[in-house]
């Protein structure tokens, strides 16, 4: 048969099991206490009817039979009910005051009887075959242990009962919450990735989990809004340079002279190296992110790499009618891979030449502060707003007012997992007017 | 000059052929390692073309058996995969590394640069073309005995195009040669210096050295100007 699932959940056994050991062994301590209170009672008893007994036979040991009847009748009529019991049995079976059965031996007996209190008697050996019993009901005794049953069949009762409530509060609790737990579980299986786990009336102890589940999500929500982001960007960016091709090969198809010909496919190849480029660019980031590439570790000289970037990118800023300027501290050695290093400050300098426009200064820096190397480009171009700093980093964001420009908009992106691989910190800023790109390697030399 | 082309990839194959032949060069085809690395030790070539990714015996091991058996042909690395690493392990066993897809204008500068490299085995000191002279001791350039002077880098692009005087160099080549830069830049960098050092070694004087060779880059060369 299987039981309901309220009563299969680990917290009901538990509960179960914990009142079933309180009830075992509230039972043996209620046994100690029953008994020890029990004998208490008897001794007591015993004791008064011994007290009796012996001023009895102190009586019929000086006169006689006769002497110890006439007391006995004399202590009857005078005590009122309760009193204690007495027998007196004479040779011939006949018995008088309290017709009892006596055993025919000295000494204590007990005379159970049902639904009323037992009868302790002590029985005495006359002579010429006569027999005394004296005796006393225990009666408080017998009250005690009736209460005391009482008590217990309820207590008992009621911790099993209320343990059994309280096991299946317990459960249900549980599994209302797992409950909760496996909707939103199911939820986010249908892919709703934008559902977060409840924390309110999770209790302490699943509130850690249904934090962490919720961090693990949102990070989750992050990546694959980058890899959306990413793909349609593909498509969008690689849609127009396609078409570009398209065209000129179809007026190609109709076309006539040599030369027309010869510039319509020089303008073919060029458009597909562009797509070509972009292509290669995603593989490296690609390459970078995944770990799959090694990254060399040789010392490079940062102060040369940049005073030669410097150098190579001057001219190409003066033809934008900008100027570019280098503030660097020598030898400033990082570990790294020197070609990877030399496109990430490549790719700084080309963004800020074609976005920084004309008539701006671009600032090439390196200087080292406290063990690091800390280093970058200065623009005074427009800029990027605060608010999308961030999102400059990843693959294909670009300020809509560049979109139309030349680009495969990864340049930043692969300049941040190259950083990233070198364990560089990478961050914008706002020069006021225009953007900082800072570098941070924590380790230089 | 004998080319062994090792490539299995038929239709790469047969472009790079016809190119090749086209240039005037005598080539034969490999399709497989195997067979390409028994051309290779048979038939003495000048110059390898070998693909890096080869079914069985791959492009770099077939190098790497051919040098330790103590052959030095010149060769050049064909790939399609631009991995950072690759690149410079391909380098450290052949002279010139080239990703798919390339022009043909690109391989067969780089032919060019390959081939005569032997000859510069030679310390030139000076390099000269038509009137122009570089010290290459003294780091100084003349042209027709007056002084130019050039920053570093216009003095490395110079003396990358007199060492190849008379050839072809592309884009690329003097973007890994002069910048060490190996990847596309967004920017014009070449175009700009090599503007800029015309405007210091070819307009003050008569005659244009260095030129520019339509869809596939620039070369120097004394054909427009009086030799001094």
């Amino acid at each position: 048969m299987q039981m309901p699932r309220l009563l299969r959940t680990a917290q009901f056994r538990y509960a179960v099991g914990a009142a079933l050991l309180f009830a075992f062994l509230s039972s043996i301590m209620g046994a100690f206490l029953y008994y020890g209170v029990r004998d208490g009672m008897e001794r007591q008893l015993k004791e008064y009817i011994r007290t009796e007994t012996s001023h009895l036979m102190g009586d019929y040991q000086d006169q006689g039979i006769d002497e110890l009847v006439h007391d006995i009748r004399e202590r009857v009529e005078r005590t009122p009910s309760p009193r204690m019991l007495y027998v007196v049995e004479a040779p011939t079976g006949r018995r008088i005051f309290d017709r009892i059965d006596l055993p025919k031996q000295d000494g204590w007996s007990r005379i159970m009887r049902e639904d009323r209190p037992d009868i302790i008697l002590n029985t005495v050996q006359l002579e010429d075959g006569y027999w005394l019993g004296v005796g006393a009901e225990a009666r408080s005794q017998y009250e005690f242990s009736r209460a005391f049953r009482h008590f217990l069949i309820l207590a008992m009762g009621g911790i099993v009962l209320l343990s059994a409530v309280a096991g299946l509060l317990i459960s249900q609790r549980f599994l209302a919450r797992l409950k909760r737990f496996n909707n939103f579980a199911a939820r986010v299986g249908e892919g709703d990735l934008s559902v977060r786990m409840p924390t309110e009336g999770m209790g302490e102890d699943l509130r850690p989990l249904a934090d962490t589940v919720n961090r693990m999500l949102e990070q989750i929500e992050i990546l694959l809004d980058d890899v959306r982001h990413t793909s349609v960007s593909i498509a969008h960016d690689l849609r127009t340079p396609l078409g570009h091709l398209r065209q000129t090969l179809e007026s190609l198809a109709t076309q006539q002279s040599g030369a027309e010909a010869r510039i319509k496919c020089e303008k073919a190849i060029a458009e597909l190296d562009s797509i070509l480029v972009t292509f290669s660019a995603l593989l490296k980031i690609g390459e970078l992110e995944s770990g799959s590439a090694k990254v060399r570790a040789d010392q490079v000289n940062l102060s040369e790499l940049l005073e030669a970037l410097a150098e190579a990118y001057a001219p190409v800023a003066e033809e934008a009618g900008q100027v570019l300027s280098a503030h660097i501290t020598p030898s400033v050695k990082v570990s790294g891979d020197r070609n990877l290093l030399v496109q990430l400050f490549s790719n700084l300098l080309e963004n800020a030449v074609r976005h920084a426009g004309a008539g701006a200064e671009i600032e090439v820096f390196l200087r080292r502060e406290a063990g690091a190397a800390v280093c970058g480009v200065t623009d005074s171009g427009p800029g990027i707003p605060r608010a999308s700093q961030e999102d400059m980093l990843k693959p294909f964001r670009r300020m809509d007012a560049s979109r139309s420009t030349r680009g495969s908009g990864l340049g930043l992106s692969l300049v941040r997992s190259i950083a990233a691989r070198h364990q560089a910190k990478l961050s914008l800023k706002n020069n006021a007017p225009g953007l900082v790109v800072e570098l941070i390697f924590p380790k230089a030399d | 000059m004998r080319i062994l082309l090792i490539e299995d990839d038929a239709e790469t194959a047969d472009y790079v052929l016809r190119g090749l032949k086209e240039s005037g060069w005598m080539a034969d085809h490999a399709a497989t390692g195997q067979d390409g690395l028994m051309m290779a030790t048979d038939a003495g070539y000048d110059i390898l073309i070998v693909d890096r990714m080869l079914p069985g015996l791959d492009g770099y091991k077939l190098l790497t058996m051919l040098r330790a058996g103590g052959d030095a042909t010149p060769a050049i690395f064909l790939t399609a995969v631009s991995s950072i690493e690759s690149r410079v392990e391909g380098l450290e066993i052949a002279d010139d590394y080239l990703v798919k897809p390339f022009a043909f204008s690109e391989l067969k500068a780089r032919i060019g640069a390959v081939a005569r490299r032997p000859a510069r085995e030679v310390q030139e000191t000076v390099l000269k073309v038509g009137d122009l002279e570089m010290d290459l001791l003294k780091r100084r350039v003349k042209r027709a005995a007056t002084e130019i002077n050039l920053q570093p880098t216009e003095f490395r692009l110079l003396e990358y195009l007199l060492r190849s005087k008379g050839q072809v160099v592309t884009r690329t080549m003097l973007l890994e040669n002069v910048w060490d830069f190996h990847f596309d830049p967004k920017t014009n960098i070449v175009e700009t210096h090599i503007s800029r050092l015309r405007s210091k070694v070819d307009k003050p004087f008569k005659g244009e050295l260095i030129q520019t060779i339509r869809g596939a880059g620039y070369m120097i060369s004394d054909a427009d100007a009086p030799a001094s």
